[in-house]
């Protein structure tokens, strides 16, 4: 069962994910997969439903970040200069400005309608803190981009 | 001069030209909009007369309310900066056509047009300011700075009717539109400036500053009404402009009956003479004394003063209709309502939740006075005034008295938004839930059961076997049933330790696994679950075999028997077997000593408190901790809560609920703990959070002697800290602020804890947060949690205080100047109770040759502290 594809009703009103929902999520989530179940419906009660339109963009390089970004339903497209990535459903992005407490790197804007759960910078930091299995894994896919040593 | 300026108006180093830069922009708008607005004000009456005026006023409140509610919908997309920009060209754009028409005399039309657009356009500009400000202020600023803005505003009033009372006779009315507009350009370049000099305070509820919200009407109403403090808050706006235009009413009244047979310019000359009086009162009190006063009184309490003085007001008129009460109605509404009420609303809003701020400022700001002007025009035409009027002030003193309940608990509220609660579990999330919505949420549970990713699967059967749902046990069978060998494994592992362990249903269904699997594993994994049904009456001796092997399976096997057996008489066994070399053995071990530990074997704590300090893994320590709390031996509090210093969050707080177990016989110890300053930081806390728990009278009664003792250390460490200058000695600084941030997180902890705030961690980071307006909330929540003269000592700590204030504490604290040269300092170092300031001072004296160090080889630094004392 696709529990996306519950969200958008005939008229195109967004519902609000419900905290089992969010849970169901962040389990296929590569971040938070080992987690028990109270982590998880923690976690999943500190996201934020936000939805964005076509086109619409999220945010800009060097504006000042607060949020990691999730991505429920939809693509999203991160571009600097002109290089770009495209992003799907369960993955996630604009976390590394929140760890190296600078400006937003490249900019992000909405390939098509997008669904996102976010966290803000202190419940990111707050729920590592707690659960360091998230930080090892971060590092996991970090360094899975970078296999070699100090590549930019 | 400078410093006598910024201690005059209350504000603090480097922050002057931000405040001036904000300062400017008010004086420029006000300046333009409301010369315009006193000019269209005469005009109208000039040119079409009186007749029109209720018509101008009930278009301009409609147009008001039409113009509010197209800025609340551009805020969902724009931000404060954008519209107010563009509210400041619509306005220098329509003024310099206003300019241009006035060349020629135009048609009446014109007139009319004017008074309706500058009074809707005032009103949104006031608004949108004012959501600028908020971006760049926090609450902290907000105390020191909205007073001195809204003093701005006032002397923009004054250079406005200054300038019309001069040039309007000899340069006409079409040179002071030409001057209103040049004036909004003016705003529109300090605007400018401000973007591109001022660093906005971000919200981290939102993107950047600028970010528009998406939720509509209904969620905004639904919001308010659901937010004590909100609500009230709108509610005080609303009366207060009911009571505002009812009070205006009635002292126009009197002051008609009381200048009866005087002539008619005697009247305006009087309101003109007192209105200028009360305005150049209302700058001195904005500017120089209102900030001063918050600190003095607190905000919450000066929110009263408006709503006591209105309700003496009609206490004494509903009496006596004289001269005097009547200039006294005139003070309530130009002196305490635009100057007091004001500004304590536009501190107030910080307590609002951040999301709703910017929209409650444009509906108070800029719908209430329409929304008052049109339903007190309803009421009005009675003939008891007075009483209304007394009403009004009644149901005013209420909704402040409300205010002043819920403010700290709004202001707090907004932090909790941060916080994550580690220790909830399921069951208390649904029971946080209405019906429809643990219907909605079991709903949910249901459909992830039929899901196609097993992982979701799971996750579903996990959360419906720990919520003890009966009804939905067939469900959860028929779905696991479903499941790859690997998932039946962990569904087995879900089912052990669920209260449907020994279920019919269930035992039935797993022996339709055993019969169709042929699976190894999972056979091995099914006979592990029916391990207790096989060898409930085994002998001793097969059991023990098992125990003693040195295969690691058997040894596992034996302790899944005595896990389901519960038979302690192989203690011993399991004992031994919690020190063994492989950690899953060890883990094992310790599950089944937590489940047959009982209060008679205390004889074994000094062993398990052993390896507890051995072993770091993290299920291992909480069944250890399980077995002590079964134990349950106060002898092993203090060494538990020394180790409790290394230990992680969730292994802390099962020691506080170890030992809040024991009850109140603890609280000595703990007592004793709290005090010792040798003990690490992290202990003591914890020592003294268990405290508050089972005895908070007797953290209290020994909190100051405690706090003192830690703020004297606090401002040690800090002054050396930031007066070191000197490279090589960045040891020494790093040591002493790294001791400066341990005991005043302490002194935080215990400030908090002893006030029962809810979730004092949640205080302490926030202090700590490089977010200001985050950083300002906690600190308006630790100011209610201390005693004022606490938080004046802590205040330069904490807040950013100029560093004549800290040294100010310093003497205060310690009786004289601080004068340590390096070996004194090193010194005092080396007679610390904290290790890390003992090593630190070791490591100098062995590097530097102290004998040449006998003059101060430090120097202070008359740099004002970090942008955070703390953090």
């Amino acid at each position: 069962m696709n529990l996306a594809t519950n969200l958008h009703t005939d008229d195109k009103t967004m519902k609000e994910l419900t905290l089992i929902e969010k849970a169901f999520y962040l389990k296929k989530n590569v971040l938070f997969k080992e987690l028990d179940l109270d982590l998880l419906l923690i976690i999943a009660e500190k996201m934020v439903q936000d939805v964005y339109d076509k086109k619409e963009k999220i945010f800009d390089e060097k504006q000042a970040a607060n949020r990691m970004y999730f991505i429920y339903e939809g693509k999203v497209k991160i571009y600097k200069s002109n290089k770009s990535i495209y992003l799907d459903a369960n993955d996630f992005f604009a976390e590394e400005s929140l760890f190296n407490d600078k400006p937003r790197d490249y900019s992000a804007i909405c390939i098509e309608d997008t669904v996102f759960l976010t966290l803000s910078k202190t419940n990111v930091m707050t729920i590592i803190s707690e659960c360091p299995s998230i930080a090892i894994s971060l590092l996991e896919i970090y360094t899975t981009l970078f296999p070699f040593r100090h590549q930019k | 001069m400078k410093h006598f300026f910024r201690r005059l108006l209350g504000i603090y180093p480097n922050e002057e030209k931000k405040t001036l830069r904000f300062a400017l922009l008010v004086v420029f708008w006000s300046l333009g909009a409301t010369c315009i607005s006193t000019l269209t004000d005469g005009l109208f009456i000039e040119k079409i007369g009186t007749s029109l005026l209720p018509k101008a006023y009930f278009i301009a409140a409609l147009v008001m309310i039409s113009a509010s509610s197209l800025v609340l919908y551009l805020l969902k997309y724009f931000s404060p900066y954008q519209i107010l920009m563009s509210l400041l060209i619509i306005g220098s754009i329509m003024y310099g056509i206003g300019a241009i028409i006035l060349l020629h005399p135009p048609p009446v039309l014109f007139y009319f047009f004017c008074k309706v657009f500058s009074l809707a356009f005032l009103a949104n500009l006031i608004a949108c300011s004012w959501a600028l400000i908020d971006n760049y202020h926090d609450i902290q600023d907000a105390k020191r700075t909205y007073a001195l803005y809204n003093g701005c505003y006032f002397l923009g009033v004054i250079f406005s009717g200054c300038l019309i009372s001069f040039l309007l006779k000899p340069l006409g009315d079409r040179f002071l539109f030409l001057l209103g507009a040049i004036s909004l350009v003016a705003a529109m370049f300090q605007l400018k400036s401000i973007a591109l000099k001022d660093r906005p305070i971000h919200d981290e509820t939102l993107e950047g500053v600028f970010t528009g919200d998406r939720k509509g009407l209904f969620y905004l109403v639904k919001k308010i009404f659901s937010h004590p403090f909100v609500f009230s808050l709108l509610s005080i706006s609303l009366i207060m402009q009911l009571t505002i235009t009812t009070t205006e009413f009635n002292y126009l009244e009197s002051f008609g009956n009381a200048f009866q047979n005087v002539s008619e310019s005697k009247l305006t000359e009087f309101l003109a003479k007192t209105r200028a009086l009360i305005s150049v009162f209302n700058i001195i009190i904005g500017v120089f004394l209102y900030g001063r006063f918050v600190r003095l009184v607190g905000l919450r309490n000066i929110a009263l003063l408006p709503a006591l003085a209105f309700l003496l007001l009609y206490s004494k008129w509903l009496s006596v209709d004289s001269l005097m009460v009547a200039i006294f109605g005139l003070v309530c509404v130009d002196g305490i309502s635009y100057t007091i009420e004001d500004n304590n609303h536009n501190l107030m809003l910080n307590a609002v939740p951040c999301k709703l701020k910017a929209k409650i400022r444009i509906i108070n700001d800029s719908f209430f006075e329409p929304i008052g002007m049109l339903l007190s025009s309803a009421f009005l035409l009675s003939s008891s005034n007075k009483l209304i009027g007394l009403f009004l002030a009644v149901i005013m003193l209420t909704f402040a008295c409300i205010i002043r309940a819920t403010y700290h608990k709004s202001v707090f509220t907004n932090l909790k938004d941060n916080a994550v609660h580690f220790d909830r579990k399921i069951k208390h999330w649904f029971q946080l839930r209405t019906k429809k919505e643990q219907k909605e949420l079991k709903k949910d549970l249901i459909d992830g059961l039929l899901s196609s990713d097993e992982k979701v699967s799971l996750l579903s059967c996990e959360a419906l076997l720990r919520l003890k749902e009966t009804a939905y046990l067939s469900h959860i069978l028929n779905a696991a049933s479903r499941f790859s060998t690997q998932g039946k494994i962990s569904f087995l592992s879900l089912l052990k330790n669920s209260s449907f362990k020994k279920d019919p249903d269930v035992q039935q269904t797993l022996i339709k696994w055993t019969h169709s699997s042929n699976n190894q594993s999972l056979q091995s994994h099914l006979d592990l679950y029916f391990i207790g049904k096989k060898y409930f009456n085994a002998p001793f001796k097969t059991i023990n075999d098992l125990l003693c092997s040195y295969e690691k399976d058997k040894i596992i096997l034996g302790l899944e028997i005595l896990s389901e057996t519960m038979d302690s008489e192989h203690l011993d066994s399991v004992l031994s077997l919690i020190k063994h070399p492989c950690i899953t053995v060890q883990r094992k071990a310790m599950s089944v000593f937590s489940k047959i530990a009982d209060p008679k074997m205390k004889i074994t704590t000094s062993y398990l408190l052993d390896c507890l300090e051995k072993v770091s893994d993290h299920s291992f320590r909480i069944k250890c901790l399980e077995a002590l709390m079964s134990i349950s031996d106060p002898s092993l509090i203090e060494r538990l809560i020394e180790m409790s210093a290394y230990f992680r969050p969730s292994e802390r707080r099962k020691i506080e609920e170890l030992i809040v177990s024991m009850g109140k016989d603890t609280a000595p110890t703990l007592l004793s703990l709290l005090k010792d300053v040798s003990k690490h930081i992290r202990s003591r806390t914890l020592a003294g959070k268990i405290l508050s728990r089972i005895s908070l009278s007797t953290l209290q009664a020994h909190l100051n002697e405690t706090i003192y003792v830690e703020i004297k250390r606090a401002y040690f460490y800090f002054y050396y800290a930031n007066c070191i200058e000197s490279k090589d000695l960045s040891l020494l600084v790093t040591g002493l602020k790294t001791g400066f941030y341990s005991v005043i997180d302490f002194v935080i902890h215990l400030l908090s804890i002893s006030k029962s705030i809810e979730d004092c961690e949640l205080l302490v980071r926030s202090l700590r947060s490089k977010n200001e307006k985050i950083h300002s909330h906690a600190l308006e929540s630790l100011e209610r949690a201390c005693h004022r003269k606490i938080f004046k000592w802590i205040a330069p700590l904490i807040d950013r205080h100029p560093w004549n204030e800290v040294v100010a504490g310093y003497v205060r604290l310690f009786g004289k100047k601080p004068t340590l040269n390096l070996p004194t300092l090193l010194d005092h170092l080396q007679n610390s109770p904290r290790l890390f300031d003992r090593v630190v001072a070791e490591d100098l004296r062995s590097v530097y040759d102290l004998s040449l160090f006998t003059e101060p080889k430090f120097e202070l630094s008359n740099e004002p502290c970090n942008q955070f004392a703390y953090g």
